[in-house]
């Protein structure tokens, strides 16, 4: 680890209001992730993984809130900012890019002008000449050729791949220290995933850049990142230095997933899935939440939420840890 | 473009023509206009005589064909009431009519959008619950309840605005405004739905990522892919501005076309029916050309796509 | 939208889709107001059509010179006219012949247009061809200017009115109709049934028809809005329901000269009109909101 962490987010807790009531999503989610670091934040669909980006910067559904928690950036926290100090890292020292790039950019605005923005926004650049210069240099930092005609098309005029890299090039313009992902390559046919991942992962190296990259897809995230925070049901119940986590799980269900991917563990012409479903994030089980569907769950596994149990660089909430992985397991905290 | 343009004219003239036709089929219908030309102690055989010089016992076909022929050069006929060219009459009446829907279709733009954009940007709070109100009574009454409204409040009870009639800009105000109203409601509504859908857009989401103000985000961003559709129902709304502009018209003593058409059918003023009748077509139809090219203008999809 | 298990489908039509949806949103306090109030006036709208004379306190046409111009009382709610008539009675009487008119028109346009829409959407070539001319031509004339024209041509029975009035209207039903039937003809389910050898006539009845029921339904309790106002627009302008009928937008034109001192004689039918087109309004939404949410709102086609 280098030094303090760039981002630390602990506890922190959001909610959505349905027509049942108020339903927790995110459940005292804590991580961190240090400067020039990645981070994966894996899960099933519903796990809650994008829900707590979104609370990272505070752009929640009208019906969301957030309930509690710190979220620490450069040691301040985000959650008690007044919405202009927010406003103001936002594009700036926190940038996102969501999954489908072609609803993320605006349909009828030239690329030049959705990219220009930023220029004016952060950086004051009043003069169009100067932000069309800026501009083209951050369409050549994500590998587009021809970048200066490219200022004067629209969306639908370019490909999946090149609109996704226009939406990171608007991302990076303005030098962030923190750049979240939201499973940025599931729309992406197989091959420009793997450029896009490229070309992450260069500036990545070039810039020092953090990233935390939301996905369910494991084999990319062993591919990209250093490290992997896996989610169940609204709670992190594993996280660790990726090649460690993947190599040998503590957690049950992170086994489970690890064993249901067919190039990272499962045995050739086999495909063991995970009995069961998640439970619905308005009735979630007392006790551990995987419990239901864990084959090693035991007696005290179904009435008290697992400790959080903290071992070389890696931690685990499962009571099984110290047992099963038969090392000096440290307790960081025990939930309520 | 160009060859799609040509096509929708020659289809609109189609159209305008086909109205015409059948207008002129529907007015030999109305009445025989030769009793209000000859004196009531007229014979039959007086009006047979003038039947046969007006050309009017031909068969329709052939008086079709001769009527198109006229209209060819411009010429609908003569009024039987003023005495003068048909064409002229209803030309001469279209500008207040014109005058009378463009400061209603102001009125709607105006109080409309600024509406629709407030209550969707602040959903549940007094701004909206008093466009629902606003937008769910305008679209209730006709223009013509509205105009009588208007008429005992602000002329009658307080005297602040003329009953009727036309010159000043006081006059034009009741009437604007009540044939304003219905159209504003409508306006208000979409301009609502619409925004509230491109606020919850991924779009706007990522404006707000890149950290852009509150304020460009839904000037620049979203009010302008919600517009798109309010584009095209105002220019519907114009065409339903012109008809419930006919009974604004009566009710104020306003002369444009629907005042014109009105009296002209309680005259049996038939050239000059049949002249205001083309007309109205005429400008509908181009009208709704028109849109359709500039909503090609602005949506750059449908130009490069 | 409809769902055809694959074994049978020649045997049974597709499910029925006049099934109501959930909810779409919960309704706030503010439209559960809205709602319970036109279903209120509808029903009292209904019970006057068809139970009218219960509820005239007088009869409509009887003139009483001696108690003429009286302002609204608990005699008379509504008060009375320049030659003493009962204003509720007349204004309760309208509403008779307005709902008749009204339904009769909705019938004939929507039937009428209806079918000439499906029909143009599904055959399409020729038959697709005129019946958009047509329409073009309804269309090319503000509603009220074609009826105007129109109804001072064929005379004002009570016959031609409903004949005016559904020429003036059965265009936007051909149109949305035609569109519905338009994208449904390109479903994997119609593909799928047609692969099978089911011929255009089965096609058409088992399995467009019940799936545009439903638009058509809705845009009916729209247009009745629209109907309503242009009858009461044609009558106001005397081109409509003649004396001694009695329609709303006739009493307000004979009210209109008293305007200043007799206001109610004018306002008071006003104000039903408005009440019920508010309520078929508002109806028209609700319907809209469970059975097809696929249709645009606020959106003429």
């Amino acid at each position: 680890m280098t030094g303090a962490p760039l981002l630390e987010v602990r506890n922190l807790t959001t909610s959505i209001c349905s027509s049942g009531g108020a339903v927790t999503v995110v459940d005292q989610v804590s991580f961190s992730v240090a400067a020039g670091r990645s981070l994966a934040l894996v899960g099933e669909s519903g796990s809650g993984k994008s829900m707590t980006c979104a609370s990272i910067l505070r752009l929640l559904p009208p019906s969301g809130r957030i309930e509690g928690g710190q979220v620490r950036f450069h040691g301040q926290d985000l959650l008690t900012l007044p919405e202009r100090e927010i406003r103001r890292l936002r594009g700036r020292r926190i940038g996102m890019i969501l999954q489908d790039a072609m609803t993320s950019l605006n349909p009828i605005m030239t690329i030049g002008d959705q990219l220009g923005e930023v220029f004016r926004r952060h950086h004051g650049v009043r003069d169009r000449a100067e932000r069309r210069r800026r501009a083209v240099a951050a369409l050549e930092a994500v590998e587009i050729t021809g970048a200066a005609q490219r200022l004067d098309s629209y969306p639908f005029q370019l490909s999946g791949g090149m609109r996704q890299r226009v939406c990171i090039a608007i991302n990076i313009a303005c030098a962030p220290d923190l750049l979240l992902c939201d499973e940025p390559t599931t729309a992406l046919d197989a091959t420009v995933q793997q450029q896009i991942l490229g070309l992450l992962k260069r500036l990545q190296r070039e810039r020092g850049l953090a990233i935390i990259f939301v996905t369910h897809d494991l084999r990319l995230a062993a591919q990209f990142c250093d490290e992997v925070a896996v989610m169940y049901a609204g709670r992190i119940v594993e996280t660790g230095p990726i090649g460690a986590v993947f190599a040998a799980p503590a957690h049950p269900y992170a086994e489970g997933l690890l064993a249901a991917a067919p190039e990272l563990g499962a045995a050739p012409g086999r495909l063991a899935a995970i009995p069961g479903t998640p439970p619905a994030p308005g009735s979630v089980p007392v006790g551990c939440r995987f419990a239901p569907r864990c084959t090693q769950a035991e007696a005290i596994c179904s009435t008290a939420y697992p400790d959080w149990f903290d071992w070389q660089e890696r931690s685990a909430a499962c009571w099984l840890v110290p047992k099963r992985l038969a090392v000096p397991a440290r307790v960081v905290e025990t939930t309520a | 473009m160009l060859i799609y343009l040509l096509k929708r004219l020659a289809q609109s003239a189609i159209t305008v023509l086909f109205v015409v036709a059948i207008i002129f089929v529907v007015i030999r219908l109305i009445g025989d206009p030769t009793h209000l030309l000859l004196p009531p102690e007229a014979t039959e055989a007086d009006r047979v005589v003038l039947r046969h010089q007006m050309g009017l016992d031909r068969p329709v076909l052939v008086q079709f064909g001769a009527y198109l022929a006229q209209l060819a050069r411009g010429d609908f006929g003569i009024s039987y009431r003023f005495s003068l060219p048909a064409g002229q009459v209803a030309l001469h009446a279209l500008p207040p009519t014109l005058m009378l829907a463009s400061a209603a279709l102001v009125l709607a733009l105006g109080i409309g959008i600024p509406l629709g954009v407030a209550a969707a940007i602040w959903p549940g709070s007094v701004v909206d619950q008093f466009g629902q109100i606003f937008a769910v009574l305008g679209q209730a009454a006709p223009p013509f309840f509205f105009s009588l409204l208007f008429v005992k409040l602000f002329s009658l009870h307080w005297a602040w605005l003329p009953t009727g009639g036309y010159g000043t800009p006081a006059h034009l105000v009741l009437p604007a405004l009540a044939l304003g109203w219905f159209a504003a409601a409508g306006v208000a509504r979409l301009t609502r739905s619409s925004m509230t859908d491109v606020l919850g857009a991924e779009f706007v989401k990522f404006a707000r990522i890149k950290g852009l103000a509150e304020q460009e985000v839904i000037l620049r961003h979203a009010l302008r892919n919600a517009l798109l559709p309010v584009v095209t129902y105002v220019t519907l709304q114009f065409g339903l501005l012109i008809g419930g502009a006919v009974s604004v018209e009566v009710v104020f003593a306003w002369p444009g076309i629907g005042q014109l058409l009105y009296d002209s059918i309680n005259n049996l003023d038939y050239t000059v029916v049949q002249a205001a009748v083309t007309l109205t077509a005429a400008i509908f139809v181009l009208i709704n050309l028109l849109v359709d090219v500039a909503y090609a203008l602005i949506d750059p999809r449908i130009q490069h796509g | 939208m409809v769902d055809i298990p694959l074994s049978g489908f020649l045997r049974r039509p597709a499910e029925p889709v006049l099934k109501l949806a959930p909810l779409r949103r919960r309704l706030g306090a503010g439209r559960r107001l809205q709602r319970g109030l036109a279903m209120l006036v509808s029903v009292v709208i209904l019970a006057f059509a068809l139970f009218g004379p219960i509820f005239e306190p007088f009869d409509p046409q009887a003139i009483d010179l001696s108690a003429s111009f009286q302002p609204p009382s608990a005699e008379h709610w509504f008060g009375t006219d320049q030659i003493g008539r009962d204003v509720l009675s007349r204004v309760v009487e309208a509403t008779r012949l307005t709902l008749l008119i009204t339904g009769c028109v909705v019938a004939l346009a929507g039937g009428l247009g209806g079918l000439a829409g499906i029909g143009a959407g599904y055959f399409g070539g020729a038959l697709d061809a005129l019946v958009m001319r047509l329409a073009d031509i309804q269309l090319a004339l503000p509603a009220i200017i074609l009826a105007m024209v129109l109804a001072g041509a064929v005379g004002q029975t009570l016959p031609n009115l409903v004949l005016v009035l559904t020429l003036a209207s059965w265009a936007r039903f051909a149109r949305v109709l035609r569109g519905e039937v338009l994208s449904l003809r390109t479903r994997d389910f119609i593909l799928l049934v047609r692969l099978a050898g089911a011929s255009r006539g089965w096609i058409m009845l088992r399995h467009i028809l019940p799936n545009v029921v439903g638009t058509l339904v809705v845009l009916a309790t729209i247009e009745a809005g629209s109907v309503i106002v242009l009858e009461a627009t044609l009558s106001f302008l005397g081109l409509g329901i003649q004396p001694p009928g009695i329609s709303w937008g006739g009493l307000i034109a004979e009210g209109r000269g008293f305007l200043g001192a007799a206001w109610w004689v004018c306002a008071c039918p006003g104000l039903a009109l408005m009440l019920a087109v508010l309520a078929v309004n508002l109806l028209g939404d609700a319907l809209r909101d469970r059975l097809n949410p696929l249709l645009p709102s606020d959106l003429s086609s």
